[in-house]
């Protein structure tokens, strides 16, 4: 556990002496929660953000000599990782400086080989399968991890994500003015009653008629049985939405995101939590990638205010929320470097699944290094004959061949691509899933007759 | 040998009891249909009953279940049952259901005049009359439409005549409408 600042010494004192200056409510409450609180946050930035603007910049000698767009006109600076990898970062990312030590780079990442759309993209990141299939998220909170399940697997305070998975059903939009109302509302009504022999006889019919539904094959039998799980569920969930406190209505609304996914860890109501940033980072057209520049500062500033207000919300006396809580930064792809047939000052960007960043950070993740790097650093590199193979007209940028030992990139340059000596995104989510416990059966494989993803062991704490 | 076994068993009887995916799922129909089937059934054509009235909050009909489009996409989102959609389903057919019962003493609601005739017949609760098999059914197809089988009505009828036997009657028509609401076939896609 980090040494807690001063501002959160100021407020676990408060939180101490009991007064009302600690505005959240469920601190107390998670103190006497016996099990190692361990919880999920995904922040993503929708529509393929191009890390050139982040963590994986290339310098202006580049763009002048053609090879890649740059609106910004700035000078990347290098970033140097606590284990001597170093990256180019552009200066939009410095409000991120002070929190360097908390969270790891990770460049290069492949995602889908052979799609090149959002949504197989997206469904990649989730699902591990351009078309969909089971999230990775409800995972993280079965019961088989051994951690008691949270009564939904996330709530998502943002907008919905275009995404095709079939296990979504427990988690939920939810949106901290929705959530304020919702929970001033419940507080006045019956929570669902127990039904059965001493419960209330109504309740108790309308289980039964559920139940007799539930029996038996189909898809109606199916969603009858969801229906009884829900019912069941309800009178809990009824009572913990109910204690949620409003968001300060004049707060951030990135701080009054974390203020309610604070309450709804604290109350166990949600394992994880998703928040979709609302700028939409595909770039195509050359008017859009000129916008980029203020599109990641605006971005950059509420991931900062997101990782602020992680620090400061204490999750009980002891801990902060960033203490318990793994946090991934991540899009669904990168993106080319320019249109070929456009001048170099006036080009937009297309789709890149050969690299892309990842953040890590929070609980259980070693912060500071730079892990996996992409290809093409500077205008006089030369691509691998992979590369050339995969990208011949060399628009992309792409992961190179890594270490998963030392978990350096490999300077090499092969002349066939083998998905084993890449950094995919199979072996995040891996990574993320040997964080939580979740039983090896479920990590995702490099493909078809290939071997399980590697897990970063080395970005652990 | 025995630990494989063992293993391949568990593994079987985990498949066995694990819940279904949710794409082989039958999902809520969400607020609007379910809405539109009211209006069709119940109010006048030209004063449809909107469930959104009854929501404990604004803005949760989309956790409800309900259509969106990404590009040539279009999907139903969240209309897989879990318990905050069930907390949001009850909370509101639950205020809908007391608006029925209070239409007993003075419509809540705009109803068209056949509803209306059942209604007020359901409404003698608990006389003869109401509990007679006619009105009863009546009251039951106007609600719950013709989606649900014969065994459904049976099992709510007996119910009622039953355990709301001396119930009064605004309890009694909130009660009936809450069940059948609350009942699979209403609320989910079939």
């Amino acid at each position: 556990m980090r040494t807690p600042s001063r501002r959160q010494i100021l407020k676990y004192a408060a939180l101490a002496g009991g007064t009302l200056l600690l505005p959240r409510l469920g601190a107390g409450e998670a103190a006497a929660v016996a099990e190692e609180p361990h919880f999920f946050l995904l922040l993503v930035l929708n529509g393929g953000a191009d890390p050139a603007y982040m963590f994986d910049a290339r310098p202006l000698a580049m763009t002048a000599a053609g090879r890649i767009q740059n609106y910004l006109g700035q000078e990347p600076f290098p970033w140097r990782g606590d284990n001597g990898v170093t990256t180019l970062a552009s200066p939009l990312v410095k409000p991120l400086l002070p929190f360097r030590d908390w969270f790891s780079v990770l460049n290069g990442v492949y995602m889908t080989p052979g799609f090149d759309g959002h949504l197989q993209n997206m469904n990649f990141l989730f699902a591990g399968n351009p078309f969909g299939g089971e999230s990775f998220i409800p995972h993280l909170n079965l019961a088989e991890t051994g951690r008691a399940p949270a009564s939904l697997d996330a709530v998502s305070p943002s907008d919905a994500l275009p995404v095709n998975v079939d296990n979504h059903s427990a988690v939920v939009s939810l949106n901290p003015w929705a959530a304020a109302a919702l929970a001033a509302k419940l507080k006045q009504l019956k929570p669902v009653q127990a039904g059965g022999p001493v419960g209330d006889p109504l309740a108790g019919f309308i289980r039964g008629r559920v139940l007799a539904n539930a029996e038996g094959p189909g898809r109606f039998a199916a969603g009858a049985q969801r229906m009884l799980g829900g019912l069941d569920g309800a009178a809990d969930v009824h009572k913990k939405l109910a204690k949620l406190v409003p968001p300060h209505l004049e707060a951030e609304p990135e701080l009054q995101a974390v203020d309610l996914i604070a309450q709804c860890f604290r109350q166990k109501i949600a394992r994880a939590a998703i928040y979709v940033l609302p700028e939409f980072f595909d770039v195509h057209a050359a008017e859009q990638a000129k916008t980029q520049p203020k599109l990641f500062s605006t971005a950059i500033a509420r991931l900062a205010e997101i990782l602020e207000g992680l620090d400061e919300t204490p999750f009980d006396a002891h801990r902060s929320m960033i203490d318990v809580t793994t946090v991934m930064i991540a899009s669904e792809f990168g993106r080319t470097m320019r249109h070929p047939e456009a001048p170099i000052g006036n080009t937009g960007t297309n789709h890149n699944a050969l690299s892309n960043s990842v953040l890590l950070a929070g609980k259980g993740i070693r912060g500071g290094m730079v892990i996996g790097a992409s290809d093409l650093a500077t205008e006089q590199a030369q691509p691998s004959g992979a590369h050339r193979a995969m990208d011949p007209a060399l628009e992309k940028v792409m992961g190179t061949p890594f270490d998963f030992a030392s978990l350096r990139p490999v300077t090499e340059l092969p002349d066939e691509f083998e998905i084993e000596d890449h950094l995919t995104i199979g072996s995040v989510i891996n990574t993320i899933y040997a964080m939580f416990d979740v039983p090896q059966t479920r990590y995702r494989s490099l493909g078809r007759n290939l071997p399980v993803a590697p897990v970063l062991h080395g970005v652990l704490t | 040998m025995k630990r494989w076994l063992v293993t391949a068993l568990l593994a079987g009887f985990a498949a066995l009891t694990a819940p279904p995916a949710d794409a082989q799922t039958a999902q809520f129909k969400g607020l609007a249909a379910a809405s539109r089937d009211l209006s069709s059934r119940l109010a006048p054509r030209d004063k449809p009953i909107e469930l959104y009235d009854f929501l404990p909050a604004e803005d949760l009909d989309a956790l409800l279940g309900s259509w969106a489009g990404f590009g040539s996409e279009h999907n139903f989102r969240n209309g897989v049952p879990n318990a905050l959609n069930m907390v949001i389903w009850h909370a509101t057919l639950e205020r809908f259901s007391a608006a029925m019962g209070e239409s007993c003493a003075r419509p809540r609601l705009a109803f068209h005049p056949r509803f209306l005739a059942t209604l007020k017949q359901v409404c003698a609760w608990p006389g003869a009359a109401a509990q007679s098999e006619t009105t009863l059914q009546e009251f039951w197809l106007a609600v719950m439409g013709y989606s649900a089988p014969e065994s459904e009505y049976r099992a709510w009828r007996d119910f009622f005549r039953t355990a709301y036997a001396a119930k009064p009657p605004a309890e009694t028509v909130a009660a009936m409408t809450l069940a059948i609401t609350m009942n699979p076939h209403f609320l989910l896609q079939q």
